[in-house]
């Protein structure tokens, strides 16, 4: 009665294929983020929260440490 | 997956391993905006910094906190635009490179796009699920029963197949 006529042939997405697209969707989320994440700049901002120097930004904490009690 | 806990693993390699998955999960929230779901994920990895040692299972943990921060972005958004917090809008206003480049995938917009048109729930249950989660270790971390899990990640289903042969049908 009230069908749409351009529905007919038109197959339903299977569930299978949700899973395909999201396996390439993943892939293309991660080539993007590869591309635009930059990981030792999101250390050393986590380091910087808490007052402290990454470790790939400067010698170790534990070296720091260490020099730290050489020095008293 | 939640029985993974942190022991032996420095914070550092950690996140170098995890950002990436981290990132692509709030997506999976509905963020569409990559640079966003960084700025989220980036919250978590700051939380738990000062804790790391205490952490046990720290993908499930670093997940909720996520979440928890994304649905905090959302109300926010929603406030300040005065729209309801769908999620597809309030990420919109970001033109990032990186949301650019994913705009012209048409697998990952379609896909985002379908997410995002799912209700809060049954996105959450899908973003644990497709990172690898079962339905048990979802429970916990949703704090619902297994079954609710497993019926809303059944809904979801249908509703993504849904969504997305009505996408297929306006694109013939």
């Amino acid at each position: 009665m009230n069908r749409r006529p351009w529905r007919i042939g038109v197959p339903s997405v299977t569930e299978d294929e949700v899973n395909s697209l999201v396996t390439r969707v993943r892939i293309d989320i991660a080539e993007i983020l590869d591309d635009v994440l930059d990981t030792e700049a999101g250390l050393t901002r986590i380091y910087a929260t808490y007052g402290r120097q990454s470790p790939s930004s400067a010698a170790a904490p534990s070296q720091l440490r260490n020099t730290r009690r050489q020095g008293r | 997956m939640l029985s993974e806990t942190v022991t032996g693993v420095d914070f550092d390699t950690f996140y170098r391993a995890e950002r990436k998955s981290l990132v692509r999960f709030v997506m999976w929230l509905g963020c569409s905006d990559p640079g966003t779901a960084d700025d989220i994920a980036q919250t978590a990895f700051i939380r738990a910094f000062p804790a790391w040692e205490t952490i046990q299972f720290p993908q499930a943990w670093l997940r909720k906190v996520a979440q928890n921060e994304y649905a905090r972005y959302c109300r926010a958004a929603a406030r300040e635009t005065s729209l309801d917090a769908e999620p597809g809008r309030a990420d919109r206003q970001a033109g990032t490179s990186a949301a650019m480049a994913l705009e012209q995938q048409s697998d990952t917009r379609d896909l985002l796009a379908a997410i995002a048109d799912l209700p809060p729930k049954q996105r959450q249950v899908m973003a644990w699920h497709w990172d690898g989660f079962s339905d048990a270790e979802t429970a916990v971390a949703l704090g619902d029963s297994t079954e609710a899990v497993r019926k809303n990640r059944n809904r979801a289903m249908k509703n993504l197949r849904r969504s997305l042969t009505q996408g297929r049908e306006e694109g013939k």
